[in-house]
């Protein structure tokens, strides 16, 4: 199955393999809101980029061989990390041994590579059906995945994985499968992608309602979402992810995720706790009001800096605990969620991945070149004391030098610079570092201008300059009120300017009162 | 003397309803395991250390960020729980450690692991390849000087000083390999259940 830009709906890409889950063909010809994920297909490539092209395998299937596929590596997984040292070497001795006498393909140093013919498994106590897709280790660290039924011509009947393509691999199916169980009530809007005809009207009725809502936009506060990264990237880029997730959304899908028990647990549907139930309904009135109706690249009135009027966040009501309804969930009109950014903290909470799934129209399979109606997105609230303005479009110059290499330390110490006259400076150059990864498109330095509440939370985001505005969800800001940095310690709000470069360097000081 | 398990009503607050902590919540070790899961905590701890030279200090701040200051607020705290490991030195200090506690120490390393998971999947990749050449693993210097400092730590701190250097190099390996697997987003998960299963 080759795998269609159009009808790729989930897109997780480790470093050594991208795995892509599609819609199903009946889903693109007709317009509907309706779903049935069990049709859904995926394709899996492994594509370490050490591999020359011609080693890099692919394989595709239905929704239940990706589960069972998902339900092997787990259990191997599981059963590599449950062994001693020495059982560990051990079981890589034995099929070393075996390997020695067994003819089989040859293995490349760093890759997945057939084997030319069903050769027997390393381990050869019990030969499981040969349509069964399983692992088995294989020599010197490597690992035997069987195919079954997903083998090809082109694969073989097995392919081998290195350590880390294998921890690549399970990472893509964990996040996929974390999806899947988290937005159990929200099927019905779930992997949808509508042809390109029915998104061209959707953005027709999308910039309608982007127009009354940019009045309610500038009477009531709304959050500004995290990053969303793939929207843009994927207007701008077709061959990245579709599927930008607000970090946040993961981490929803971490509180959802079924009782451990078995390594071999098959994906459960559990309904998602407290946070789903309540959002759908006022997370999908925001969205229009977050969007104005441009997902293509610019979009994103992430920009606005809004002081949340309902009930923050605290640290300690966030998580799992479903804010109140009445929380103003704006989200960013991507209706993915970016499953492929790695979970910054375990304990953000964030509903707001459901409602991107609600917004099929804003799908970033929009032509990319709409430009931004920029005016709908409010640059800098007005009161924003901030010196330096929207007017300042160039790169902003950031007054520091921060040329201070921020090693200071020991490489693997927490990094320092001069400029961490509070705790906080650091946290927050060290949360966007581990996040901040600058894509094609993001050629300016992009600086914004935080103001932290007393509990370590957001207060406010004012993006300076037209670059930050339109990249916002590219750097992973959290949300407003979400889980940020640590308290102030005298209850102070420190305004912390963060700087992040095109190069990747992220930089930040505290900003004068 | 192994503390009973008990439920969170008896302590403070759960330090943070979050997904991991409720989805370890679902198994709980019996209290004839804990002593396994002390030293398994302890020693993934001490890997981390090794190699990627995390400090008291840094294992602290993941308590911050997880809202687990709680049950780690401090270094005396940390040393303690640590301290737990039945192979460890020293007649003094605590030895018990908590359900809640153990959990506490399973997110933090799993937090630590993915914020190194660079310098883990480097050191891996090395550990690949040479294991693919025949060659051992001190030939890379970044494994090499690994499992040097896996080896000096534990016998500093373990009372067994007559481990031997090749088995504590297949320890030291074996946890690096462990230490990838929990950088995952289901690491902890896969943490926890190795714990339980490996005490048995």
């Amino acid at each position: 199955m080759s795998s269609l830009s159009n009808s790729v709906i989930r897109r997780y890409t480790p470093p050594t393999c991208t795995l892509e889950i599609l819609a199903p063909p009946s889903a693109l010809s007709r317009w509907k809101k309706r779903s049935d994920p069990t049709q859904l297909k995926f394709q899996l490539r492994f594509d370490d980029p050490r591999l020359p092209a011609e080693q890099r395998m692919s394989i595709s299937g239905s929704r239940a061989q990706l589960d069972a596929l998902h339900q092997a590596v787990t259990s191997y997984v599981q059963d590599l990390v449950n062994k001693s040292p020495a059982e560990f070497g051990a079981m890589f001795s034995a099929a070393q041994a075996t390997n020695d006498t067994v003819d089989t393909a040859a293995i490349s140093d760093t890759g997945v590579t057939p084997s030319q013919s069903n050769a027997a498994p390393p381990n050869s106590a019990i030969q499981p059906p040969q349509r069964q897709i399983h692992l088995q280790p294989s020599k010197s660290l490597s690992h035997a995945l069987s195919l079954g039924t997903l083998a090809t011509p082109q694969t073989g009947s097995i392919i081998h994985l290195s350590l880390l393509q294998l921890f690549d691999l399970a990472t893509a199916l964990d996040e996929y499968a974390t999806d899947v169980v988290a937005l159990p009530n929200l099927k019905r809007t779930l992997f949808v992608y509508p042809p390109a005809w029915a998104s061209i009207a959707a953005v027709l009725v999308a910039t309608v309602g982007v127009t009354t809502a940019a009045l309610q936009y500038y009477s009531r506060p709304v959050l500004l979402t995290n990053k969303s990264t793939s929207t843009q990237n994927s207007i701008n880029n077709p061959q990245q992810q579709i599927a930008a997730p607000p970090t946040i959304p993961p981490l929803t899908s971490l509180e959802t995720l079924p009782p451990p028990p078995p390594p071999a647990g098959s994906i459960q549907r559990v309904p998602v706790p407290n946070t789903t139930s309540q959002l759908p309904p006022t997370t999908v009135a925001k969205i229009p009001s977050a969007a104005p109706g441009n997902p293509p690249g610019n979009t994103t009135p992430q920009t606005t800096v809004i002081t949340p009027k309902q009930s923050k966040i605290t640290p300690q009501s966030a998580p799992t605990k479903s804010p109140t309804a009445s929380k103003p969930v704006a989200v960013i009109p991507n209706p993915l969620p970016q499953f492929n950014s790695p979970i910054p903290q375990p304990q953000t909470t964030n509903p707001q991945p459901i409602p991107t799934f609600t917004l099929p129209p804003t799908q970033s399979t929009l032509p990319p070149s709409t430009p931004t109606p920029q005016s709908i997105i409010p640059p800098k609230q007005p009161s924003t004391p901030t010196p330096q303005s929207l007017a300042s479009l160039k790169q902003p110059s950031t007054p520091t030098p921060t040329r201070v290499p921020q090693n200071l330390t020991p490489p693997k110490q927490p990094q320092k610079t001069a400029f961490d006259s509070v705790p906080q400076v650091a946290e927050v150059r060290e949360y966007f570092q581990r996040r901040w990864e600058p894509s094609a498109g993001v050629r300016e330095t992009l600086e914004y201008s935080l103001l932290l509440d007393a509990d370590g939370s957001i207060q406010r985001i004012e993006p300076l300059g037209q670059a930050a505005s339109r990249y916002i969800d590219r750097t992973g800001m959290p949300l407003l009120g979400e889980n940020f940095v640590s308290p102030s310690k005298n209850g102070a709000t420190p305004r912390i300017r963060l700087v992040l470069s095109p190069d990747g360097k992220v930089r930040s000081f505290l900003e004068p009162e | 003397m192994l503390k009973a398990m008990h439920s969170s009503a008896n302590k403070s607050p759960t330090p943070n309803l979050t997904p991991q902590w409720d989805e370890l919540n679902q198994i709980k070790p019996n209290i004839d395991q804990l002593d396994n899961i002390k030293t398994h905590l302890d020693l993934v701890l001490l890997a981390l250390e090794a190699l990627a030279g995390i400090s008291s200090e840094a294992m602290l701040q993941a308590a911050t960020q997880l809202n687990l200051e709680s049950k780690v607020p401090d270094r005396v705290a940390l040393w303690r729980l640590r301290q737990s490991n039945p192979l460890r030195k020293g007649e003094g200090g605590r030895k018990k450690l908590d359900v809640e506690e153990a959990r506490s120490l399973v997110l933090i390393c799993c937090y630590l692991a993915k914020q190194h998971q660079e310098l883990i999947r480097r050191a891996v990749a090395l550990l690949e390849q040479l294991a693919q050449n025949n060659e051992a693993p001190h030939k890379a210097a970044l494994l090499g000087d690994y499992i040097d400092a896996f080896t000096n730590i534990y016998q500093e701190r373990m009372e067994d000083e007559q481990v031997s250097t090749e088995t504590l190099t297949q320890l030291a390996l074996k946890l690096l390999i462990d230490l990838l697997f929990y950088s995952g987003p289901s690491g902890h998960r896969r943490f926890w259940l190795a714990l339980i299963d490996r005490s048995k």
